[in-house]
């Protein structure tokens, strides 16, 4: 028999909030994190709007706990904020045995950094502080997440564009399964950069406006930024007063379709979600509500739509995209979700998912997100997607702790 | 459960010639301070329409990945896993360079795209038609060890027969110039390599096996040379083998105190003068001890190897005493 | 006309990395995004096209929708640029 996984601990840090107080008190109160642009260095000011964290990089310091003289991305403090409050709720377990395994998902590392370097570098090859290029790759936060909780266990990065962070929690629990780790402290953080900003601006994919998630007006996603992480300990491991919840499904796969693009029929989505309840071994009928990708975009809120209606058929629980306050954002996403989905399990409290007017059309007109925030909900079970470029699509099962 | 896993197809492209055949008829050595890949004529496996959009590393990563499933007579995979640390290095600089020129605008899609570190397990899959585990390790020098522990973990799970995995790098001019500025690379002292090598692990033994892979893990931050003589031991148990049996190490390290202190059986190689130093150099040590363990007299010349009869292949690979990796191969009997 | 249709070519080869296409290959008159077109064209490539109408013609495209009528053929294409050029 294998060992149950318990989540024993969560942070997050989001354009709503530092904490996972904060996220839920903005959540409670409709408030969302999308806004003009304050923080970031670019010409689209004033265009499009962005869901930034809401702090510079030395008010960030200042909650993490560093030097602000320290030479530090903005990903790796966003990720420090968050694995420290994961830590911390855990009971701050002691985590130099090498039992305990770090992995995090990004996209682009150090990309704050590495871009204001780089145009220094473009006017002379020679100039610009090449020691900022020490904290480009995408393992080096994670290495300073490992280093700032002491943890010597495993440590690795993931990078499945917006499915990493999910990924990184299927991965701890496989560890821990197999009796590599007894502990993982799985999640992922992205910090917004011109790069990813532009990136998304040329595909045509950004809502000029603020989002409007499985909307059939919608016209795009909000870009954002964060980090979630949870914490994973194997049954016997994890101490009764700790338990949050319990990850019991998770599903990988690809819709291989397009490097960008979803596949009209939601291929990839429909196996990931099957893939996740089997590992469940539980039926589509058990789950209480999905906490949705529903990016905003045209093309996934109906691949993702249609893979919904593939899987559950008529009877499609109750679903909502948190991406209306949080803002995608992209190798957090599914961290920062997941700490939301354990939150909703223990609050007994579904998302609204802000601003939807009109269902989209191709769906039959029928597949409705929650709008309101619902309370004393009897939820045991809670799917979470997480799909992105490259075809990556991976869902995530949580139970309720009872 | 603990299951064995066997290396049944293999493609590598790397500085020397290891496409077209194991290893070259000459051995290619380091002039300056890079070593730059000997590549195969891409149009042979890859559409030209889609060739345009690819840059080098993609390139690599497919050719391998398509030699490998040909070698292997093309198994049907079950996961898709890569491993690489810089990434799509020229996508990434060609897509910075616009932003920055241009002031953020005249900016195209294909360059971003494809500058995402899960490009190459991600066009396998659309290329394969894979709808399969798709997973990219970026964990600098041990992201090709954290893509072979993940496929250990899907066969000991029973969720795969075969599995595609490879570690791959690219180097740049640009990328180049920063590893000067970094002194990581440095003419005579320490050569800077790149490389792709792909591997088909399957659960069954076939006619085409190269060896069984018997061990693999990572170390971060070790807390001395004690803990990682103790992992080696541990993977050497696991697989039924003591230190002595190990008849060769290849090694990745200058200091090569701990491993022969270890293995006082074995004889040494430093593989990197024949790739260079790359994150995923392993999975070109990996590649080369499989050739070696299916009896391939090149490799054996090119490493300088004299034993007569190798049965098993330890590779070591330490990155500033942070990231430690350890792979074990083991010879079958065909 | 012709003139435009022929800088145009070369253009486009340039902005799509269209390795081995020479300008003479590429008829005018054909559908670009055609499945039976052999330049295999895509959705990725009309973005590529609407910078290469911006930066070059200073020719702004609003949406890939709007793209779709211009970029039906070469010939389109320059039309649209001879009519919208300022």
């Amino acid at each position: 028999m294998s060992k149950r996984i318990f989540i024993t601990g969560i942070g997050v840090i989001s354009a709503i909030g530092k904490n996972a107080s904060e996220t839920l008190s903005s959540i409670k109160t409709a408030s969302s994190g999308v806004g003009e642009i304050q923080y970031l260095q670019t010409v689209h000011k004033g265009k499009f709007p962005l869901c930034e964290v809401k702090y510079d990089n030395t008010q960030l310091c200042e909650l993490a706990n560093i030097d602000p003289k320290t030479r530090i991305t903005r990903t790796s403090l966003l990720g420090i904020i968050a694995a420290q409050e994961a830590w911390r709720s855990a009971g701050s377990p002691v985590l130099g045995d090498g039992r305990t395994g770090v992995f995090s998902g990004n996209t682009v590392g150090g990309m704050d950094k590495t871009e204001h370097f780089y145009a220094d570098f473009m006017q002379d090859a020679q100039s610009g502080d090449i020691k900022t290029m020490l904290s480009h790759e995408c393992a080096e936060s994670t290495e300073r997440i490992a280093d700032s909780l002491g943890a010597t266990g495993m440590v690795s990065t993931i990078s499945t564009a917006c499915s990493s962070a999910a990924n990184t929690i299927m991965l701890g629990a496989r560890m821990i399964k197999h009796g590599l780790l007894d502990r993982a402290i799985v999640g992922g953080v992205d910090a917004l950069t011109k790069f990813t900003v532009n990136g998304f601006n040329v595909l045509q994919i950004l809502d000029e406006e603020y989002s409007q998630p499985f909307d059939e007006n919608r016209r795009g996603l909000n870009l954002g930024e964060g980090a979630g992480f949870i914490v994973l300990e194997a049954e016997g491991i994890a101490k009764e007063e700790h338990i949050l919840a319990e990850l019991v499904g998770y599903a990988n796969s690809n819709d291989a379709f397009h490097q960008t693009a979803s596949s009209p029929d939601g291929t990839g989505a429909f196996l990931a979600m099957k893939g996740a309840l089997d590992v469940a071994q539980i039926e589509p009928s058990q789950i209480d509500y999905i906490n949705v990708h529903g990016t905003g975009t045209p093309n996934n809120d109906l691949s993702e739509g249609f893979a919904m209606q593939r899987l559950f058929g008529e009877n499609i629980p109750k679903f909502s995209s948190t991406k209306a306050f949080t803002g995608h954002t992209l190798g957090a996403s599914g961290g920062v979700e997941a700490v939301l989905s354990v939150l909703a399990l223990q609050n007994k409290i579904i998302y609204p998912n802000l601003r939807f007017k009109t269902p989209i059309a191709a769906l039959g007109g029928k597949m409705i997100p929650e709008t309101a925030l619902l309370e004393n909900q009897d939820l045991t079970y809670i799917l979470s997607n997480s799909f992105g470029f490259g075809g990556n699509t991976s869902s995530l099962v949580f139970k309720a702790y009872k | 459960m603990k299951k064995n896993i066997y290396i049944n197809g293999l493609g590598n492209i790397s500085p020397q010639e290891t496409f077209y055949q194991a290893m070259g008829e000459t051995v290619v050595k380091a002039e300056g301070a890079f070593m730059t890949c000997q590549e195969p004529n891409y149009k042979e496996f890859i559409q030209k329409k889609l060739l345009r959009r690819m840059s080098r590393i993609v390139r690599m990563g497919l050719a391998t990945a398509h030699k490998a499933l040909e070698d292997a007579s093309h198994p049907p995979l079950d996961a898709i896993i890569s491993g690489t640390a810089w990434g799509c290095v020229k996508d990434t600089e060609k897509f910075l360079e616009t932003i920055i020129e241009h002031n953020e605008a005249y900016l195209t899609p294909t360059a971003f795209v494809q500058s995402t570190h899960n490009t190459v397990a991600g066009q396998i899959a659309l290329l394969q038609h894979c709808n399969c585990y798709n997973m990219s390790y970026v964990q600098g020098n041990v992201s090709f060890e954290s893509a072979l522990i993940d496929a250990m973990l899907l066969f000991y799970d029973n969720k795969a027969s075969n599995i595609l995995v490879n570690g791959i790098d690219e180097q740049t001019e640009k990328l180049g110039i920063l590893l000067e500025r970094l002194q990581c690379a440095k003419a005579g002292e320490r050569v800077m390599g790149e490389g792709a090598a792909c591997f088909i692990l399957g659960a069954e033994q076939t006619s085409n096996t190269y060896a069984q892979l018997t061990g693999a893990t990572m170390l971060y931050r070790p807390k001395d040379k004690t803990s990682v003589k103790e992992s080696i031991q541990r993977i050497l148990e696991e697989a039924n083998l003591d230190a002595q049996a190990i008849d060769l190490v290849l090694t990745g390290n200058q200091d090569q105190s701990l491993e022969k202190e270890l293995c006082t059986n074995a004889e040494f190689s430093s593989y990197k003068k024949l790739c260079g130093e790359y994150p995923t150099s392993t999975a070109f040590a990996t590649a080369i001890a499989a050739q070696l363990l299916k009896g391939d007299p090149s490799t054996k010349k090119a490493l300088e190897i004299n034993k007569k009869d190798v049965q098993h292949i330890l590779i070591y690979n330490n990155h500033q005493d942070v990231n430690h990796s350890i792979v074990l191969l083991s010879k079958v009997d065909n | 006309m012709e003139e435009l249709i022929e800088k145009l070519k070369v253009q486009i080869i340039k902005q799509l990395n269209l390795e081995d296409v020479e300008p003479s290959e590429i008829d005018p008159s054909k559908m670009l995004f055609d499945e039976d077109n052999e330049l295999g064209l895509d959705s990725i490539d009309a973005l590529e096209l609407i910078v290469l109408l911006d930066k070059e013609y200073n020719i702004k495209i609003k949406s890939q929708e709007e793209g779709k009528s211009i970029f039906q053929s070469l010939t389109t294409m320059a039309e649209y640029i001879l009519q919208h050029q300022q």
